[in-house]
């Protein structure tokens, strides 16, 4: 079944407020990300980014 | 003399040209005003001129009636035809080219903020003002119709920083958090937040980023050899996905 997380129409908009440690993981996996976007973990929280443009 | 009045005269008529023209154009992302050629300068004073005068008197017959005073033109346009009687219409003719000037003023300012209310400078070239820093950091670059999705999406800009830093190459790495434009156009420096660095050298070390203590740093622009900038959107999706995966029936 494909996930509702993997419909990037789902997301529009939303402002996270970035931790430092947010700031590093997304620096650190920023080489996967693309358009089509990508869920990760950072503690108890989930995230959801995707390249724009 | 009566060439030095009518050069006065002249001059004077094209000034809320001059004036609009550096009202509209007064904004940090727009102040470059680069000379382009006296023939180009003359059209660009002149010709918007021309508009702001129509638009005054325009205006100036609307409040005619409200405020119960007459205004005439046309003696004043006859001073500019016609040499004769510069004493008698040089203080009104004085008064009215500063009334057009500061009508000038405002109209250059309104307009900037109509265009950008707008976005006809994101969606037209006609109307995109000379500094392409300001589009390209603070993500408005989206907008323009050759480019997928919008700057109103994005929550994170992550920027890869070449500088030259002594004799050796510094990469730096982390979120575009603001920028300042210089006076001249370009850009002046970009502050980057959570940012880490390496040397250019250490290319193919692993864990090569160290981490930089304070949480902002501005880099100069000067010390940029080149920038890689990315936008990405970010959301929280916790509860959505701890939801779905209690649906999920693969989970039990």
């Amino acid at each position: 079944m494909r996930s509702k997380l993997d419909n990037k129409e789902n997301w529009v908009s939303g402002k996270v407020r970035k931790s430092r440690e947010l700031v590093y993981k997304l620096i650190d996996i920023n080489k996967e990300i693309d358009g089509t976007g990508k869920t990760f973990r950072l503690g108890e929280k989930v995230y959801f980014v995707r390249e724009l443009g | 003399m009566a060439l030095a009045v009518s050069t006065l005269f002249l001059f004077l008529f094209i000034l809320p040209g001059i004036t609009f023209k550096r009202a509209y154009l007064s904004s940090v992302f727009s102040r470059k005003l680069k000379f382009s050629g006296l023939l180009d300068e003359v059209f660009w004073a002149l010709f918007p001129s021309i508009i702001m005068h129509f638009l005054s008197y325009g205006l100036l017959l609307l409040v005619e009636g409200v405020l119960q005073f007459n205004f005439e033109l046309r003696p004043l346009l006859d001073i500019l035809l016609k040499e004769s009687n510069y004493e008698q219409w040089f203080i009104p003719y004085l008064y009215y080219c500063t009334y057009v000037i500061a009508i000038s003023f405002f109209a250059g300012h309104i307009s900037r903020r109509i265009v950008r209310w707008l976005k006809l400078d994101t969606r037209f070239k006609l109307f995109r003002f000379s500094n392409d820093w300001h589009y390209l950091l603070s993500g408005e670059f989206l907008d323009f119709p050759e480019v997928p999705d919008h700057h109103e999406e994005v929550s994170f800009k992550l920027v890869n920083v070449l500088t030259n830093v002594g004799n050796e190459q510094m990469i730096y790495i982390g979120e575009l958090i603001h920028f300042n434009l210089s006076d001249e156009g370009g850009l002046e420096n970009i502050v980057l937040k959570d940012a880490k660095r390496r040397f250019l050298k250490d290319d193919l070390i692993e864990n090569r980023y160290y981490e930089i203590p304070g949480r902002y740093i501005t880099i100069p622009y000067k010390t940029i050899i080149n920038i890689n900038i990315r936008y990405f959107y970010l959301e929280e999706i916790t509860a959505i996905y701890e939801k779905e995966k209690m649906l999920d029936p693969s989970n039990h």
